[in-house]
C-alpha cells in the first residue's frame, strides 16, 4: 500500500507536468481523498476496479459520465486506453462479480456536485468547469 | 281428562309415546337449534374474524407491496443524483415515470428528499413546499406513517418513508424516499358492501380510523369480546381480526354482519329440524302404533279372554302365551289362576255331582231296599203261599197218588167185570131178540081162542110192545153204559199210567179221546168239541205222560171257558213232527202273565182248584220228548196251545240204556 502511494506521487508529478498543455478535462476528487495526484495507471486501476480504497482506507467512489457521451469516450481512450464498448462489457462483468462499476452522472455539474459531497468520490469534468470544494488530482489532455 | 282416562290403553300408550317423542324431539331440536345458532354465530364470528384477518392481510400486503416498491426504488442508481440535488432532473423524471408505470400509484405519490429533508424530486408537481412534512420525521429507518393529513395533500393518507443509501455504499445516505397512499384507497380495500367495517387503532383510548357505520360506536365493540351488537335497531354479529400486521400492528378491523343475514342458514336448520321431526314422526308413529299393538294385543287377548270366561264361564280356556315379558307372566299367572279356578270348580262340581249321586244313590238304595223288602215281602208272601200251595199240592198229590192208585186199582178190578158185562150185552141183545121173536112166533102159533086170548091178554098185561121196545132200549142203554164203563175204565187205566213206563208208538188221537172221555162230565153238553185229526201216524212216546199233558191243557181250556165254548183239537203232521193244537174260546191269558204260565206253582186259580204245576209238568214232559209247546192267547177270545212232538222221539234211543223205573213211579 505504501509502495503504491509512492507510485501515485510519481503519477501526480507526471500529470502535473502535463498540465502545462491545454487540458481537456480534469480529474477531481472529494477533498477528503488523501492523495494529491494520480497517475494514469492509478486512475486506470481505480476505474477498472482494481483499486477500491484510498490509502487511508476510505472507499474509492469513481464517477463516470453517461455512455456515449463525449467526455466518457475521451476518458476511456485517453486514460483507460480502451474502447467504450469493451469497457462497458468489462464493467458489466465486474458488476456481476459483485463490484460496483463507476457511477454515472450525466453532466459536469452533477459530477462536480457528487464529487463535492461524497467522500472518497473521484470523477472527471471538463477543464473549463469552475471547480470548488474539490481536489484536482490530474488533468487530462 | 275424563275422556283421556276413558280412552283405550293403546291410545294412551300411543299418545304418551308420541308426547314423549314430541317433547324429546322438541327439546333435542331446541338444543340442536340453540347449538346450531351458537355454532353458526360462532362460525359466523370466526368467518368474520377470518374475513377481517384477510382484510388486514390485504392492507398489510398493500403496505408490503408499497414497501417493496419503495425499497426497490431506493436501490436505483438514479437516487445517487439526490447527492447532487438532482441537477439533471433524472430523479424527478424517474419518479414521474414510476408513477405512470405503477398505475398512477392509486392516487399516491413518491417524494425524494435529500439528507437535509429538502424535497428534491416528486412524482407530482409540488409547489407549495419543498421540505419533508413534519409527520414523517424523523426518518431513522424505514417507517410507516399512519393515517394523517400533511401539506402535500388535503386528503388523509398513509406514507412510507425510508432513507436512501447510496448505491455505491450502504453507509452513505443520499436522502429519503417517501411514498404516499391515499386513505380513500385504503378504505376501498377494507370496506365492502356486505359488511359494516370498522378500522381501529388500538390504543388507549382506541381511535377509529375508518368506519362505514353511521352513528356512535360502542367502544366495547372494539375492545370487548361482544359478538352481537345492535345498531340503529338492527342486530349485527361482530367479528374481529385476530392477527397483527407487521406494518400496522395496532390496527384492528371489526366486521359487522346483519344477524338476519348471518342466521339465514339458521332458518334453514329450523326448517330442516321441523322437516326431520315430521319425517321422523311418520316411522315413530308407525313404530308407536306397532309397539302399542304389540303391547296391548296380549292385554286385549287377556281382556277378551277374561270377558269370554266371565260371560261363558268356560274355565277350560287358556290364554295363548306368546311373550315372556310381564304380560306373558300375567297371562301365565292368569292361566294358572284359571287352571286353579277350573280345578276348584271341577272339584266343586264333582263334589256336588258326587253329593247328588250320593243322594240319588241313597234314595235309590232306599228305594231299592224298600222295593227289595217289598219284593222280599211279596216273595215271602208268595213263598208262604207257594208253601201253602205246595203243601196243598203235596197233600193233593198224595191224595191224587192214592186216588190214582185207587183208581188204577178200581179200574183194574172193574176192567174184568165190565168186560164181562160189555161182552155179554150183544149176547143178551141177541137172546132178547130171539126171545121176542119167539114170543111173536108163539103168539102166531095156531091155538085156541081162549088160549090165544089168554096169551094176548098176558101179552097185553106185560105190555109186550112197550116191553119189546123198552127191553131193546134197556139193552142198548146197558150196552152203552157198559161200553162207557169200559171206556172209562180203559181211560182210567191208560191215564193212571199203568202202562206209562213203556215207550210206545201210539196214535195220539186215542190219548186225546181218552182224555176227553175222562173229562166228559166236565164237557157234558155245554162245550162243543171239534176234532180235526189229520195226523193219523204213530208217534213214539211215553203215552201216559203225553196223555197227562193233554189232560192238563184240555182241563185248563174247559175251566177257562166257563159255561159254553168250543174246544178245538187238531192234529197234523208237519216236517216229520206231530203238531197238536188245542184251542179254547175262553177268557184268554193276559200278555203280562203269559210268560209265566209254564212256571212251577204259577196259577190263576183259587187255592185248591189248581196246583200251578200242571203246565209246568207238561212243559217238562214235552221238553223231555224233544218237543216244545207254544201258546198264543188273546184276552176275551181264547187261548191256543200248540204242541210239537217228534214222530220218533229221541227218547227212543235212550230206551236201550235206560230202564224207566216204572215201579218207582208206581210207588209215587
Amino acid at each position: 500500500m505504501l509502495k503504491r502511494g509512492k507510485l501515485w506521487v510519481c503519477g501526480l508529478l507526471l500529470l502535473g507536468c502535463g498540465r502545462i498543455w491545454a487540458a481537456e478535462f480534469v480529474i477531481i476528487a472529494n477533498p477528503s481523498v488523501p492523495v494529491k495526484a494520480l497517475t494514469q495507471e492509478e486512475l486506470s486501476d481505480i476505474y477498472l476496479l482494481r483499486t477500491h480504497v484510498w490509502d487511508d482506507g476510505m472507499r474509492i467512489i469513481p464517477v463516470n459520465r453517461e455512455s456515449g457521451s463525449n467526455p466518457r469516450s475521451l476518458f476511456s481512450v485517453r486514460v483507460l486506453r480502451q474502447q467504450q464498448s469493451a469497457l462497458s462489457a468489462y464493467w458489466d462483468k465486474m458488476h456481476y462479480k459483485g463490484m460496483t462499476p463507476p457511477l454515472v452522472q450525466e453532466s459536469d455539474q452533477s459530477v462536480l456536485a457528487f464529487v463535492q459531497k461524497v467522500p472518497g468520490a473521484i470523477g472527471y469534468v471538463s477543464a473549463s468547469m469552475q471547480l470548488k470544494n474539490v481536489k484536482v488530482l490530474a488533468e487530462i489532455q | 281428562m275424563i275422556n283421556w282416562i276413558s280412552k283405550s290403553i293403546a291410545f294412551k300408550l300411543g299418545a304418551s309415546f308420541f308426547a314423549v317423542f314430541i317433547i324429546t324431539y322438541a327439546l333435542t331440536a331446541a338444543v340442536v337449534f340453540s347449538v346450531a345458532r351458537q355454532t353458526i354465530t360462532r362460525s359466523e364470528t370466526d368467518s368474520l374474524s377470518q374475513y377481517t384477518n384477510l382484510k388486514l392481510d390485504r392492507v398489510g400486503n398493500k403496505f408490503e407491496q408499497l414497501a417493496t416498491n419503495l425499497h426497490a426504488w431506493t436501490s436505483l442508481e438514479i437516487m445517487n443524483d439526490l447527492i447532487s440535488g438532482d441537477v439533471d432532473k433524472r430523479v424527478a423524471r424517474t419518479l414521474e415515470g414510476l408513477k405512470r408505470k405503477y398505475g398512477n400509484l392509486e392516487g399516491g405519490d413518491i417524494y425524494a428528499f435529500d439528507t437535509k429533508g429538502k424535497l428534491i424530486a416528486a412524482s407530482t408537481q409540488q409547489t407549495e413546499t419543498d421540505v419533508m412534512p413534519s409527520q414523517w420525521l424523523p426518518v431513522a429507518e424505514f417507517k410507516m406513517v399512519d393515517k394523517h393529513v400533511n401539506k402535500f395533500s388535503r386528503d388523509p393518507m398513509v406514507a412510507l418513508v425510508t432513507p436512501i443509501a447510496a448505491s455505491f455504499s450502504s453507509d452513505y445516505q443520499v436522502g429519503y424516499l417517501a411514498i404516499t397512499y391515499p386513505w380513500a384507497e385504503l378504505e376501498k380495500l377494507i370496506f365492502d358492501s356486505d359488511h359494516k367495517m370498522l378500522l381501529v387503532r388500538q390504543a388507549n383510548p382506541p381511535t377509529i380510523l375508518a368506519s362505514d357505520i353511521p352513528g356512535d360506536i360502542d367502544v366495547n365493540l372494539i375492545n370487548g369480546t361482544t359478538i352481537s351488537v345492535t345498531l340503529n335497531g338492527v342486530n349485527y354479529i361482530a367479528g374481529r381480526s385476530s392477527t397483527q400486521d407487521s406494518w400496522v400492528p395496532d390496527w384492528r378491523i371489526v366486521a359487522l354482519k346483519p344477524e338476519k343475514e348471518a342466521l339465514a342458514s339458521l332458518a334453514k336448520v329450523g326448517f330442516e329440524l321441523l322437516l326431520l321431526g315430521l319425517l321422523l314422526s311418520i316411522p315413530i308413529v308407525l313404530a308407536i302404533r306397532w309397539l302399542s299393538k304389540i303391547l296391548t294385543d296380549p292385554l286385549h287377548e287377556l281382556t277378551d279372554f277374561v270377558t269370554n270366561i266371565t260371560s261363558s264361564g268356560d274355565l277350560s280356556r287358556r290364554v295363548n302365551i306368546r311373550s315372556r315379558d310381564e304380560l306373558g307372566t300375567l297371562a301365565n299367572s292368569f292361566n294358572q289362576m284359571t287352571g286353579n279356578l277350573e280345578l276348584i270348580t271341577t272339584e266343586r262340581e264333582r263334589f256336588v255331582r258326587e253329593l247328588e249321586e250320593l243322594t240319588w244313590t241313597l234314595e235309590k238304595k232306599v228305594q231299592e231296599r224298600t222295593s227289595a223288602m217289598q219284593v222280599t215281602n211279596t216273595d215271602l208272601t208268595k213263598t208262604i203261599q207257594a208253601l201253602k200251595d205246595a203243601q196243598g199240592q203235596l197233600v193233593q198229590a198224595e191224595k191224587m197218588a192214592s186216588l190214582g192208585q185207587l183208581v188204577a186199582g178200581v179200574a183194574h178190578e172193574l176192567n174184568n167185570p165190565v168186560g164181562f158185562i160189555y161182552a155179554n150185552f150183544p149176547q143178551l141183545e141177541e137172546y132178547v131178540k130171539e126171545l121176542l121173536a119167539l114170543i111173536d112166533a108163539l103168539l102166531n102159533l095156531p091155538m085156541d081162542e081162549s088160549s090165544h086170548r089168554l096169551a094176548l091178554r098176558q101179552v097185553e098185561d106185560i105190555e109186550l110192545d112197550s116191553l119189546r121196545k123198552d127191553i131193546l132200549d134197556i139193552i142198548r142203554s146197558g150196552k152203552s153204559g157198559a161200553s162207557r164203563i169200559k171206556e172209562i175204565v180203559s181211560s182210567l187205566r191208560s191215564f193212571s199210567r199203568l202202562d206209562e213206563a213203556e215207550l210206545k208208538s201210539v196214535l195220539l188221537e186215542e190219548g186225546i179221546n181218552d182224555t176227553l172221555a175222562i173229562l166228559g162230565h166236565q164237557i157234558k153238553n155245554r162245550i162243543t168239541v171239534v176234532r180235526d185229526y189229520r195226523l193219523n201216524h204213530l208217534v213214539t212216546c211215553f203215552a201216559g205222560q203225553i196223555n197227562q199233558v193233554f189232560m192238563n191243557i184240555i182241563y185248563n181250556g174247559i175251566q177257562a171257558m166257563g159255561d159254553v165254548g168250543t174246544l178245538t183239537i187238531g192234529t197234523r203232521k208237519e216236517n216229520e213232527m206231530a203238531v197238536i193244537t188245542i184251542g179254547d174260546t175262553g177268557s184268554g191269558i193276559s200278555q203280562d202273565i203269559i210268560g209265566k204260565i209254564f212256571d212251577p206253582f204259577f196259577t190263576t186259580k183259587k187255592i185248591g182248584e189248581g196246583t200251578g204245576l200242571g203246565l209246568s209238568i207238561s212243559y217238562g214232559i214235552i221238553e223231555k220228548h224233544g218237543g216244545y209247546i207254544e201258546v198264543e192267547s188273546e184276552v176275551g177270545k181264547g187261548t191256543r196251545f200248540t204242541i210239537h212232538l217228534k214222530l220218533r222221539s229221541r227218547l227212543e234211543r235212550r230206551m236201550v240204556n235206560i230202564k224207566p223205573a216204572s215201579d218207582r213211579r208206581k210207588a209215587v
